[in-house]
């Protein structure tokens, strides 16, 4: 129950957090009412808040319109569950290396994970361009999980090695003296006490490849072959073009999948952040 | 840590048991192996091949003509009046954009630390901008900046009663403020988590005893809160300059760098140098140019990190 002295608290920010809330949350309800607002209302040029006569008739079109939204979509949808699953496997490994054996080139190993998480991917693009057209990579999901690995994969790793180190070491220590390996230590000690680890990083990957832009928007360049981000921009130009309401429908299908990973595992998530991005 | 000195000593992680497999101290690497084979295909690998092809005239539009050409691309960035331009555009780019989502994340932060039973949850609701991806981020603002639909004219009109509307995205001006109120829209959440993270380790009795003595909330703010943040506030600056340094979405599918150069910043000029130019080596030399100073900042940034364990 909350006392009078925390009402006061409340009573006291409460307008400062009105305006944080309206700052932060305005622009979401707008894109939410516009979906639900036909083209014509859009167009009436009245500021009108809440919508007189919704209608879904925006979601409709995302299904029936001339843009392969269905092929943008699924192309999203497993390029980015490959890519977390792909991370997921690679961190684990490379993380229980750096976290407990010893080990050559752990020094600089761990400092290309830190530092490959700031490289500028726009710069890796064209001769991820060059190198995919060699390999017969463009216009495909793998050549795009592949691109996608390079900043899932580092951050995957700093952030599973944050949560491995958080484990104490005498637990596998007990393990290896009941006779297991290093493997055995993986799978039977760390793996069970890793969940949260292994869903924050499953989730930053998940997120990283459901996000980006320039590697499909660089390394596709048939329409069927796009993932929602870069498919989208093109769509802009053309179906759509001045329909407000179409685009934001088609916003709110894009957001859906982060916001609902992120409500599921936000406690976890918040964790690996923080931890990742404050303990060197 | 353990300091036995006998010649099999036992170190954390190293156990006698294992003795034989450590004879070759390359297995741990085998762990490594998987995630440094994908780097170094996708990341190792092109770096290198960036910085090779600056040094070659390399364009798409005549690949006979590739040819090595010394230092000439990296001369050429000397007179590129574009480039000084686009830097100046970062820096102002990048300057705005964290100056401002510093001082809204801290205050979000500081609004919402140890709010009462279930209004805790008010912090998750201002995290809403960090999971909105990118582009919805630029589809958004591109949206609510439009000349004749765009809700900030409409309130504007509203508020002044005039029906004078702005060009907001057409304007050389107008166009990098859309850009900055976008890009704080989505950035202030990454300030508000950390500072928030770092709000939590002051310890409670401090603040009481700072009350008692009869503290005003600037004298707290200054004297107790200011120096548990400090380290965060320069960390989680840096971190942000270099992710601003790299950032793509927001700026091309809002202004796609535009009007003319007005929004470009330097990584939005390395796209259009080859993806609209084709231009791969001269765009490969400014992405040479650009990586250096990426890499001095991320050096920083380590440095940062390892001297001062925060939190």
């Amino acid at each position: 129950m909350i006392g009078r002295r925390q009402w006061k608290v409340i009573l006291r920010r409460g307008p400062l957090l009105a305006l944080a809330m309206t700052w932060t949350l305005f622009p979401l309800y707008w894109m939410a009412v516009t979906a639900l607002k036909s083209n014509l209302d859009i167009f009436n040029l009245r500021l009108e808040l809440v919508p007189a006569r919704p209608t879904l008739e925006n979601f409709v079109g995302l299904w029936t319109s001339s843009v392969p939204i269905r092929s943008y979509l699924t192309n999203s949808i497993v390029t980015a569950v490959a890519t977390c699953l792909f991370t997921i496997v690679l961190a684990l490994l490379a993380a229980y290396a750096l976290s407990r054996l010893r080990m050559p080139l752990r020094e600089p190993l761990q400092l290309l994970m830190l530092i490959g998480q700031m490289f500028p991917l726009l710069v890796l693009l064209i001769p991820l361009y060059l190198l995919f057209l060699r390999l017969g990579l463009l216009n495909t999901n793998q050549g795009l999980v592949l691109a996608y690995c390079s900043t899932a994969v580092p951050v995957g790793v700093w952030f599973m090695k944050g949560f491995m180190d958080a484990v104490p070491r005498e637990l596998d220590e007990a393990a290896k003296i009941d006779g297991c390996g290093d493997l055995g230590v993986l799978w039977h000690i760390l793996l069970p006490l890793l969940g949260p680890g292994l869903v924050a990083v499953g989730v930053f990957a998940f997120l990283d490849a459901w996000n980006n832009l320039v590697f499909p928007l660089g390394l596709t360049t048939r329409p069927e072959a796009r993932t929602l981000p870069p498919g989208l921009l093109m769509a802009v130009d053309s179906q759509f073009r001045q329909d407000w309401g179409g685009l934001m429908a088609a916003s709110i299908l894009a957001s859906l999948p982060p916001i609902v990973a992120f409500i599921a595992v936000q406690r976890w998530i918040i964790r690996g952040i923080v931890s990742g991005a404050l303990k060197g | 840590v353990r300091t036995l000195e006998h010649p099999r000593a036992i170190r954390a992680g190293e156990l006698p048991v294992h003795g034989r497999l450590r004879a070759w101290p390359f297995t741990p690497l085998l762990y490594v192996g998987p995630a440094l084979a994908v780097l170094g295909l996708v990341l190792v690998y092109p770096v290198l091949q960036s910085i090779w092809l600056a040094f070659f005239d390399s364009r798409l539009v005549t690949p006979d003509k590739f040819a090595f050409v010394g230092a000439a691309n990296f001369a050429t960035i000397g007179g590129d009046a574009i480039f000084r331009q686009a830097l100046i555009t970062t820096i102002l780019f990048t300057t705005a954009t964290v100056a401002c989502a510093f001082c809204l994340g801290l205050a979000f932060a500081l609004l919402v630390d140890d709010l009462p039973g279930r209004w805790g949850s008010l912090r998750g609701l201002l995290l809403a901008p960090w999971v909105t991806p990118a582009i919805v981020v630029g589809f958004l603002f591109l949206y609510m900046f439009d000349l004749e639909v765009g809700v900030v004219n409409l309130v504007l009109g509203a508020v002044t009663g005039t029906r004078q509307r702005i060009a907001w995205l057409s304007n050389a001006n107008l166009s990098m403020v859309a850009v900055v109120v976008a890009n704080v829209w989505s950035q202030t959440p990454l300030f508000l988590l950390m500072f928030a993270a770092a709000l939590t380790t002051i310890p409670n009795d401090q603040k009481e005893s700072m009350r008692l003595d009869g503290a005003t909330a600037w004298g707290e703010f200054r004297y107790l809160t200011l120096p548990y943040l400090r380290n965060i506030m320069v960390v989680a600056s840096l971190l942000m300059v270099i992710r601003n340094f790299n950032n793509f979405p927001v700026i091309w599918t809002m202004t796609q760098g535009g009007p003319v150069y007005a929004t470009t910043t330097l990584i939005v000029y390395i796209y259009r140098l080859a993806f609209q130019q084709f231009n791969f080596g001269y765009s490969s030399a400014v992405g040479v140019v650009w990586l250096l100073v990426l890499l001095a900042l991320a050096v920083l940034y380590v440095r940062l990190l390892r001297r001062e364990p925060l939190a």
